[in-house]
């Protein structure tokens, strides 16, 4: 308890900002509302009972959550060792479909050897997939920024051809996706009619994992190190081109399993539309946190609530659920000024302190005669 | 007889007080975290030499930057020839009549001489064309006029340092400058330059009536070109004394504030086996230039071999290649009788190298990390330190990492504190604290005290003994020639990156080592 | 400390804003019937969705019926039918994507689903839903052929939103009229395979423009919109297709020829009408909608528009028609 309260001492001015930028966004929405003829009460009591008010939406929050807590990770991880994996989308889409491929191939098999394989499938496909921009970045300085938003294309292309060609369900009423992986090996619903499936279970492990990984191993430590300072790291005799590529494909693997949990958590089959950028929703809430994990998890509950709240807002109100988005844009707009301008409201601080001090002094001088 | 001596007295005292061309009154400055200036008064006289001294850390930059407009004082008032600074703008400063010639110049490689000394107020024809011609013209009049000879048609990447520094200087006189403010201007100089540059402030002191105000820490070079000193330290202005009353001990106990001995340090033990052995290494700088060019060397358990060599002569690159932070064209390096060649740094270090490195910023520390991580590093898989090799033990850590703290003397921090604001000498005694602790047999150390205050310098030269009487191999490079000289037991001197001497340390003199290090070699008389 | 002022001071203005803006409310008649339409993609299509939300709208104006909107753009579909489901009394879901409205109208037993275009597989055990499908192959016969008729290289062509049976059914009629029409006509047929993008659609058309194609068939929603433009700058005719596309497309006037019009937005207010006004309702089966119930026809828009069809050929159409609705021509179909 003593820790968390020091580490909220500690980031004491970067709360105070996350707090802030918040409520500017939440009050602009109420103006917002109120400049179009809505009723700003009636906006968010309609959001909160659209994130809340049933067990089958509260389900629905759940399931958005851990889509965008596993992406905002999976950017952390790779961030943390300073690579920016902006390719999760693709690494996504790739688990994915390989997942659903194992699940529709081997429907014959007992569910105890394919889900486990499915896994293994989803991990492998994501984690190849960004394994090939991070040598490329590790050994020829290749910028994984642009190879891997490329690849994503190249991805998500491919996946719609597979969907559309050799994958393309027999199933006359589907046009456009596979087949529907069989239903003894998908995850089992958690909450009655909503999307809530057991990958929660599986998503609090892998959050779990990466939390205690990054924050609490000398393998997290050393891949911080890495991160912020390579040549210091190379010079350290640490491992820094492993570390980078071992957190690219971890960054990718976790993408890839998003990808399984969407098709077997949820759609139960794969389709082109399998993710609406997903990733990179995860992505700027990892961004705006900073990168921390647990801020992550939370952070990702607040974006889930405000999400599913603003559709649910706008069939009872008529608000437009863009509202959602409007919100969202503000708060990362606002943290991405926050560092400079707390940084500017310290130094005045500071001056002042500073100030006040000198003219201080000099009285106790002027006392002392 | 008497009234004439108190005439006499106070008219050279309101002469005094005429003389005074800069006043600091009452100058405090407030950054974020530190108070550099602390209520600084302090009047310069014109024509003289003024050396302000102090640790790092001290302030002194920071009053200069203010003189030059970089900075808006906290508080306090700055007059130069009795007009107070109002805007503080080094245009301001400029136009006062100050120029200061600052430690890491701000040359164009690519530009002439003269395009340099002229830059940004180039002459014009017909308002609108560059005049080089006339530029050229007039850099000829500065040199004939100062004295400062240097060719103004010459490109400025291709001269020498101390040729670089001239045309410095020669900037600040295009711009009227009646003052000179010189940042530690000796730092890449060889004893050779350092001496013309001496030369050159006396005659335009004297024949100019120019005012020159040198920041300096190498108290030595106070004694020679200075008649006032002043010592700053911890943004305070202790004493402002004339130098012929003082000597070095006492403005060293002066900038510290106890008694600092800067004897010779005691030295134990015969040499042992060879642990660092370097045969024939080529190797090229990050232009693609051949830097290193058939270096060999060997240095024994419990000996120091220092490399005495002006920056820039291929030590730099000789030291990444032996620590695996940079590749060698050709050459073998043995590192405790196992080849080294090509290999990474972390390899090298398990065969029990520990490597302080040049740049301490970069690559010494992790800026952005704490103390207590950067202590840690290299370590961190060791059970006493995580379990199993991946549990972090939290406490382990931190009380090593005080351990350290303490017996490495780091002050006004914790082992929480981010590295990167750490001060200088703190920041080396951090690099120091982890590489030393590793307890490898084999030392490679680069600058070790660039930047450091003399407490933390001494406190270090301490240290670097006591792992040499220990037995450890050490490799010494060093841009401060006396410190080489000091610390090591033998000394060879690098030139375009070859050996062009070698010496035991008790056997030569510094202008003797200046003459090799510019690969010159003295004739036998 | 003055930060957790101002803190405090901005909490305390929010709340006091919701209380004073808070007593607003909706009055909402609590008999009236409320109709929610779902489309899985959007709006703006000037054919399939925007005819459903037309018929959506006369019931509105007509008979005071509550009508909400939710337009899915493909994600969620599933999620927010059950939305619908909770808060109207009729669910319409519009688009092949909702086809797990068969999962999600028996959760919902109080709440009446219509599915258009589709049928469904379990729909005798689903008392509340009602799948509406459409003899668009039948309306499409009669565009083939007069789309051979107009014709003047012996090349027609379509252009497809998907591979699907419905699609299917539109091209399979219309090769079969064009056919009739003209043995010797050739029909090219591009699949774009996606309602949204209008750019594509021009592509398509301009692509069987180029393989000799005078007179070409929209079956792609809003990307067949694209093949008016191509129409224009090409000088050939095109064929609007579920709206009178002379009416809701006027710029184009001068190209379209006529429209293969299926009336979703008639067939959902004269089911919803049914129900509101005596009470009757059909569920737990798949309407058929044809030529022969008025809901599959051909539209050569109003007065105002100028007609590229000749009189003689628009009475040769109505004796097809005719045919058509007798027995005497069967069109081939896709549907089961």
């Amino acid at each position: 308890m003593k820790g968390i309260l020091k580490k909220i001492a500690d980031n004491r001015n970067y709360l105070v900002s996350l707090a802030l930028s918040i409520l500017a966004a939440f009050l602009i929405g109420a103006l917002l509302m109120m400049v179009t003829g809505y009723n700003p009460a009636a906006g968010y009591s309609a959001m909160l009972k659209g994130a809340f008010g049933s067990s089958r939406v509260f389900g629905n929050t759940l399931a958005k959550m851990l889509t965008l807590c596993l992406t905002g990770l999976a950017t952390a991880v790779g961030a943390r060792a300073g690579l920016f994996n902006v390719g999760g989308e693709g690494q996504l889409y790739l688990g994915g479909m390989a997942a659903t491929v194992v699940g529709i191939w081997l429907c014959g098999l007992s569910p105890v050897i394919v889900v486990p394989l499915a896994f293994a499938a989803a991990i492998i496909a994501g984690g190849f997939y960004a394994w090939v921009p991070a040598v490329l970045k590790v050994k020829l300085n290749v910028s994984e920024v642009i190879t891997t938003i490329m690849l994503n294309s190249v991805a998500i292309y491919f996946c719609t051809w597979l969907c559309n060609g050799p994958l393309k369900s027999a199933d006359k009423g589907i046009s456009g996706a596979t087949d529907a992986v069989p239903d003894n090996f998908v995850f089992g619903q958690v909450i009655a009619r909503s999307n809530l499936s057991t990958a929660i279970f599986y998503s609090a492990v892998i959050a779990f994992l990466c939390w205690y990984i990054m924050e609490k191993t000398s393998i997290g430590l050393e891949m911080k190190v890495t991160g912020k300072n390579p040549r210091f790291a190379f010079f350290s005799g640490l491992k820094k081109d492993k570390i980078m590529i071992w957190a690219m494909v971890a960054s990718g693997a976790i993408c890839g399993l998003v990808g399984m949990f969407e098709v077997y958590g949820y759609q139960h089959r794969f389709l082109p539309t399998i993710s609406n950028e997903f990733f990179f929703d995860g992505m700027l809430v990892a961004m705006i946190m900073n990168y921390s994990p647990l801020g992550i998890i939370l952070m990702s509950f607040f974006f889930a609530v405000i999400d599913i709240g603003a559709g649910a807002m706008e069939l009872s109100t008529g608000i437009s659920h863009e509202l959602s988005d409007i919100i969202f844009a503000i708060i990362i707009f606002l943290m991405a000024a926050e560092g400079g301008i707390s940084r500017a409201f310290s130094a005045r601080q500071l001056q002042k302190k500073a100030r006040k001090k000198i003219s201080m002094d000099a009285e106790k001088e002027v006392q002392k005669g | 007889m008497r009234c004439a001596f108190f005439i006499l007295r106070n008219e050279m005292r309101e002469q005094k007080v005429q003389d005074t061309i800069i006043k600091f009154d009452h100058i405090s400055m407030q950054f974020p975290g530190v108070l550099a200036n602390d209520d600084v008064s302090l009047d310069i006289r014109k024509g003289e030499v003024f050396a302000l001294v102090g640790e790092n850390g001290a302030g002194k930059s920071t009053l200069m930057n203010i003189l030059y407009g970089i900075h808006t004082p906290t508080s306090g008032e700055i007059y130069i020839k009795d007009r107070k600074l109002t805007r503080h703008e080094p245009g301001e400063s400029i136009a006062a009549g100050i120029g200061m010639v600052h430690q890491h110049f701000m040359l164009v490689p690519s530009f002439t001489v003269a395009q340099n000394i002229v830059l940004s107020r180039e002459p014009r024809k017909m308002g609108f064309f560059y005049d080089l011609k006339q530029a050229e013209k007039e850099a000829e009049n500065l040199v004939a006029e100062y004295g400062l000879k240097v060719d103004p048609k010459a490109t400025v990447g291709e001269i020498s340092v101390g040729l670089q520094q001239r045309v410095e200087i020669l900037k600040t006189l295009y711009r009227g400058a009646e003052i000179l403010i010189l940042d530690e201007p000796t730092a890449v100089l060889t004893p050779q330059e350092t001496e013309e540059l001496f030369a050159v402030i006396r005659r335009i002191v004297k024949e100019k009536n120019m005012t020159v105000i040198i920041i300096t820490h190498k108290l030595y070079e106070v004694m020679a070109i200075s008649d006032r000193v002043g010592v700053m330290r911890q943004g305070k202005l202790i004493g402002v004394e004339e130098t012929k009353n003082v000597n070095e001990r006492i403005l060293a106990s002066m900038m510290v504030g106890r008694e600092v001995l800067l004897d010779q340090l005691e030295k134990t033990g015969t040499p042992g086996q060879v642990l660092i052995d370097v045969r024939d290494v080529h190797a090229d700088d990050n232009r693609g230039l051949p830097a290193v060019n058939g270096v060999s060397l060997r240095v024994r358990a419990g000996e120091i071999l220092g490399i005495a060599a002006i920056e820039g002569n291929g030590q730099s690159e000789l030291l990444e290649v032996i620590t695996g932070m940079r590749p060698l064209r050709s050459g073998e390096i043995h590192i405790a009788g196992q080849n080294a060649s090509g290999k990474t740094p972390g390899e090298i270090r398990d065969m029990g190298l520990a490597h302080i490195p040049e740049d301490r910023i970069a690559t010494g520390v992790s800026s952005q990390s704490s103390v207590k991580e950067n202590l840690i590093i290299g370590k961190e898989r060791r059970p006493e330190f995580a379990k199993k090799g991946i549990h972090l033990r939290q406490s382990s850590i931190a009380r090593y990492a005080s351990d350290l703290f303490t017996k490495y003397d780091l002050r006004g921090a914790g082992i929480e504190t981010g590295a990167g604001s750490l001060s200088g000498g703190n920041m080396q005694k951090v690099v120091v604290a982890r590489e030393f602790s590793f307890d490898t047999p084999i030392l490679v150390i680069a600058q070790p005290t660039r930047g450091v205050d003399i407490g933390a310098m001494e406190f270090i030269h301490k240290q670097i003994i006591a792992k040499r009487n220990e037995g450890c191999a050490i490799l010494l490079v060093s841009a401060d020639l006396d410190e080489v000289l000091r610390l090591s037991d033998r000394v060879i001197t690098l030139y375009e990156g070859r050996v062009t001497g070698q010496f035991e340390a008790g056997k030569i003199d510094k202008m003797e080592i200046g003459y090799y290090m510019t690969g010159n070699r003295k004739e036998e008389a | 400390m003055k930060k957790s002022i101002s803190l405090l001071v901005v909490l305390a203005l929010i709340l006091s804003l919701f209380a004073l803006v808070g007593c607003g409310g909706e009055e909402a008649e609590d008999d009236a019937l409320t109709v929610t339409v779902v489309v899985s993609a959007g709006f703006g299509d000037k054919s399939f969705n925007d005819s459903a939300k037309d018929g959506a709208d006369r019931l509105a104006a007509d008979k005071g019926i509550v009508v909400n909107y939710i337009e899915c753009n493909k994600e969620g579909i599933k999620q927010k039918l059950m939305d619908a489901a909770e808060v109207s009394d009729f669910v319409v879901a519009v688009g092949w994507e909702c086809y797990e409205i068969e999962e999600v109208a028996p959760e919902y037993p109080d709440t009446k689903f219509i599915f258009v275009d589709n049928p469904v597989e379990t729909i005798a055990d689903i008392p509340n839903l009602l799948c509406i499908t459409y003899a668009q192959n039948e309306g499409s016969f009669l565009a083939g052929y007069i789309a051979a008729q107009m014709s003047k290289t012996g090349v027609v062509g379509a252009v497809g939103g998907d591979d699907g049976d419905v699609i299917g059914d539109f091209l399979v009629g219309y090769k079969q009229g064009a056919e009739y029409a003209n043995p010797d006509i050739k029909v090219e047929t591009i699949i774009a395979g996606d309602y949204e993008d209008p750019a594509l659609g021009k592509e398509c058309a301009l692509t069987l423009a180029d393989k000799g194609a005078d007179v070409i068939f929209n079956v792609a929603g809003n990307t067949g919109n694209g093949i008016f433009e191509a129409a224009q700058e090409k000088s050939f005719y095109a064929i609007g297709v579920d709206a009178d596309q002379k009416l809701t497309n006027p710029e184009y006037d001068d190209v379209i020829i006529c429209s293969m019009k299926k009336e979703v937005g008639q067939s959902i207010y004269d089911a919803i009408a049914g129900f509101a006004d005596k009470g009757t309702w059909e569920g737990g089966k798949v309407l058929v909608t044809d030529m022969a119930n008025g809901y599959i026809s051909i539209a050569y828009g109003d007065e105002e528009s100028t007609q590229q069809v000749p009189d003689s050929l628009k009475s040769e159409v109505e004796d097809m028609a005719g045919k058509i609705i007798n027995g005497e021509i069967e069109v081939e179909t896709t549907r089961q």
